[in-house]
């Protein structure tokens, strides 16, 4: 039988555990960053399995930055308002970055966040040098990343849809990562150029990093011929 | 027994333990509790031009039990103690796997290569201008796997309490 005791005893070791709670229930966009990296990590995780290594790098050109800054909120790519962090990597000769939270411009000239985004790096490279937003023509990947506790929103899906529909005929890949779920979202991304949906995606279920990370393994081999 | 409870009052003390910690928190377990959950009904319904009454399916939005509102509130939790820093850990081991700077000695200002590295969330973004700390990061703590263990442990103890939590 349980006692209010037993509970709030078992409650309070919990709310004060090491592993902490508190540390990330200060800011509220922390929790969803932190999930972002380890998206970005996966992204890591795929060139290097294809055989690239991956260099991390600032705004500015640093390699190794320290610390490696995730943006608060959406940004442009070649803003220097902080020194943010991306990645980048060669495979057979083709250059690739790895960003997060970065606008892209769509076909119709609005632009849209990704949250975890691998890209062409010429045309990173462009947009860092003339200041401007990349083209989604430019993705070869784009993740919107949600770390929640509850069941995903609809219009979670509904905007990450606009976005792949306003990119055109040439995005590759597109998902939406989360470590929750969605029953409805899943039958709304069944149609053919949806995003794919990558719920349950937490270092808890292998499998599913292991479907994140081959089904980029397989678009960059097919771009890039490695 | 004076002092046992039942399972809708397991899940009020929860939640008034949580808010009293962290109110952010509690609001947004219950939100997570509230939303409820969809479910599939089937009714026999009338059939003009068949003539006959046929099963029609359809989907309804319901409210939890209180043992399903118990494992949601415990599962978020879990996200938070368990899911959240394994995360954390797996960009850091991704991370450290990067080339080092020796490897890229062509690039400008390498540096820092022998501090250990912290992945930062910046506080805020480019258009804030409200908040007084413009420099805010919050550094993603690794976490040790033996703490996360034992977080595991602990919401197995929560997860236990719970279920036999006795109900009137």
């Amino acid at each position: 039988m349980t006692t209010p005791a037993d509970l709030i005893s078992a409650i309070d070791s919990l709310l004060s555990h090491p592993a902490g709670i508190g540390s990330f229930a200060l800011a509220n966009n922390v929790a969803e960053k932190a999930y972002e990296a380890y998206v970005f990590g996966l992204c890591l995780r795929a060139a290097r399995e294809l055989g690239g290594s991956p260099i991390l790098l600032n705004i500015k050109g640093a390699a190794n930055p320290n610390p490696f800054i995730f943006r608060g909120a959406p940004g442009q790519i070649h803003s220097v308002h902080k020194d943010y962090g991306y990645a980048s990597f060669e495979l057979n000769g083709t250059k690739l970055e790895v960003h997060a939270g970065v606008e892209f411009e769509g076909t119709s000239k609005t632009t849209h966040e990704v949250d975890v985004a691998v890209m062409k790096a010429e045309e990173a490279e462009r947009c860092r040098t003339v200041p401007s937003d990349p083209a989604v023509a430019a993705l070869i990947g784009g993740w919107e990343c949600k770390f929640y506790g509850k069941r995903l929103d609809k219009h979670l899906g509904r905007a990450f849809v606009g976005l792949i529909d306003d990119a055109g005929t040439v995005i590759r890949l597109s998902g939406m990562c989360s470590n929750s779920e969605s029953p409805q979202l899943k039958l709304y991304f069944k149609p053919q150029r949806r995003p794919f949906p990558h719920f349950k995606l937490t270092p808890l279920n292998k499998s599913n990093e292991d479907i994140f990370v081959n089904m980029l393994k397989a678009e960059l081999k097919k771009m890039t011929g490695v | 027994m004076a002092d046992e409870i039942n399972k809708k009052e397991l899940l009020s003390v929860l939640l008034e333990r949580v808010a009293e910690r962290y109110p952010d928190l509690a609001k947004e377990v219950a939100d997570t509790v509230n939303e409820g959950k969809d479910i599939e009904e089937t009714k026999f319904v009338f059939d003009e031009k068949t003539r006959r009454k046929k099963e029609h399916r359809y989907r309804k939005t319901t409210s939890l039990s209180d043992d399903e509102a118990l494992e949601k509130t415990v599962a978020f939790l879990e996200s938070r103690l368990v899911e959240l820093p394994m995360a954390i850990n797996s960009a850091y081991v991704e991370f450290a796997k990067c080339a080092t700077t020796s490897q890229v000695q062509s690039l400008k200002n390498a540096s820092n290569a022998d501090i250990e590295l912290e992945i930062a969330v910046e506080i805020g973004g480019v258009g804030d201008i409200v908040r007084s700390d413009n420099n805010a990061f919050a550094v993603l703590r690794q976490i040790p796997a033996s703490q996360i263990a034992s977080a595991r442990e602990q919401l197995g103890v929560l997860r236990k309490l719970l279920s036999t939590g006795e109900a009137k």
